[in-house]
C-alpha cells in the first residue's frame, strides 16, 4: 500500500498517492462546505493528511482514516463559518457525505477485485449469490471452490480499498 | 493554491515532520540506552550519547531498510550495554574488579568474538524488504552507536575489536539474503 510505504520513509510513493487523495479530498470538501471555501478546506486537510503519515498505522485502511481528517477540517470550518456550511435537503440520505464516500470507494474497490479475479473464482462467487447456475459439483468442493475465491477477492479488495 | 505549490507545501510537511519525529523518536531512544548505562557502567563517558542521538535521528528520517536495521541494531546494542563487564573480559572473573574497577585484564579477542556472535545474530533478524545494503548499514550502525557507549568502558584494543567484530558478523547480512532467495 503507498501509504505504507510513505509511513516507512519511501519518498517514491508520495506524488502517487497525494494525486491519488487530491481530487477525492476535493470530492467530499465540495459536498460539505459552499463556495470557494471547498477547495482551501481539501488542502488544509490533505496538508494535515501528510504531515500525519508517518504517523499512519500500517496495513490499516487508508480511505477511512483519510476521509476522517477530512471531515474534521470541514467541522472546523464550520464551527468558524456557520453559514459555509453545504445544507442537508430533505430527503437526503441520514448518512453523512465521509460514509457515502466510503462506500462508494469500497464498491469500486470490489467490483475491480472482482473483475481482476480468475473466471473459475468469478463464477463460484456468482453461483454462490444466485446469479449463476451452481456447478455440478459436490457440496464440499463447491464450498471449498467459493472459500478460496471469496479469500482471493477479500485480498485484492484490501489492496485496491486500501490505496 | 495552484496544485504544483500544494505538492511543494505538501512534501515540505511531511518531510518536516518526518524530521520532528525522528528527533523525538531518537531522544527517547537514547534516553533509554543512558538510563541503563547509568546502571552498568556508573562512570561511563557522556560523549557517545548525543553522537548516538544523531545518528539515530537520522536513520529514522532515511526511513526504510535502514531504520528498520537500526532499530534491530539498536535493541542489540542496549543489550550489549546492560551485559556485564564479564562477558568482554571473562579474565576479570575471580578478581577482586571491586578494588581494580572494570581495568582488571584486557582481551580484544574476547570482544572481537562477542561482537562477531552479535553481529551474526543480527544478520539472522536483518529487515527483508528492502535494500540489503541499508539494512545491514542500519543493523551496524544501531548496534555500534548503543555499544560505543560500552566500548568507552574497554581499551583501545578491545573497543575496535567489539566494533569490528560487529561490522563482520552484521556484513553477513548482505550476502545472506542473496542466498535465501
Amino acid at each position: 500500500m503507498l501509504m505504507n510505504r510513505l509511513a516507512d520513509g519511501d519518498r517514491a510513493a508520495f506524488e502517487p498517492l497525494f494525486y491519488a487523495l487530491y481530487p477525492r479530498a476535493v470530492r467530499l470538501a465540495r459536498k460539505r462546505v459552499l463556495g470557494a471555501l471547498a477547495e482551501d478546506v481539501a488542502q488544509s486537510a490533505l496538508l494535515k493528511v501528510f504531515a500525519r503519515s508517518s504517523e499512519f498505522t500500517k496495513n490499516k485502511p487508508v480511505l477511512p482514516w483519510f476521509y476522517g481528517i477530512v471531515a474534521n477540517e470541514v467541522r472546523s470550518v464550520w464551527r468558524r463559518e456557520a453559514r459555509l456550511a453545504r445544507p442537508i435537503a430533505e430527503g437526503d440520505n441520514e448518512r453523512s457525505p465521509e460514509d457515502e464516500a466510503l462506500e462508494a470507494e469500497l464498491g469500486r474497490a470490489l467490483q475491480t477485485s472482482h473483475d481482476a479475479l480468475a473466471k473459475s473464482d468469478r463464477e463460484a462467487i456468482e453461483a454462490m449469490l444466485g446469479y449463476r447456475e451452481r456447478p455440478a459439483i459436490d457440496d464440499a468442493t463447491f464450498r471449498k471452490r467459493v472459500s478460496r475465491a471469496v479469500a482471493r477477492l477479500r485480498s485484492l479488495a484490501v489492496g485496491f480499498y486500501g490505496d | 493554491m495552484e496544485t504544483s505549490a500544494l505538492f511543494a507545501a505538501a512534501k515540505r510537511r511531511y518531510e518536516w515532520a518526518r524530521v520532528v519525529r525522528s528527533a523525538m523518536l531518537a531522544a527517547i531512544m537514547i534516553g533509554v540506552a543512558a538510563l541503563i548505562a547509568r546502571f552498568a557502567m556508573p562512570n561511563a563517558a557522556w560523549w557517545p550519547f548525543p553522537i548516538a542521538a544523531l545518528l539515530f535521528a537520522g536513520l529514522e528520517y532515511r526511513g526504510q531498510a535502514a531504520m528498520k536495521g537500526a532499530r534491530r541494531g539498536y535493541i542489540a546494542g542496549l543489550v550489549l550495554l546492560a551485559a556485564p563487564i564479564a562477558l568482554l573480559r571473562p579474565c576479570c572473573i575471580g578478581m577482586d574488579t571491586a578494588a581494580m574497577g572494570t581495568n582488571c585484564c584486557t582481551m580484544p579477542s574476547m570482544c572481537a568474538g562477542v561482537g562477531v556472535a552479535i553481529g551474526l545474530a543480527l544478520s539472522l533478524v536483518r529487515p527483508r524488504s528492502g535494500s540489503r545494503v541499508e539494512a545491514a548499514f542500519g543493523l551496524w550502525l544501531g548496534v555500534a552507536s548503543i555499544a560505543s557507549m560500552r566500548c568507552t568502558g574497554l581499551f583501545i584494543g578491545e573497543a575496535f575489536g567489539l566494533m569490528a567484530g560487529l561490522l563482520a558478523g552484521v556484513s553477513v547480512a548482505v550476502p545472506l539474503n542473496r542466498l535465501a532467495r
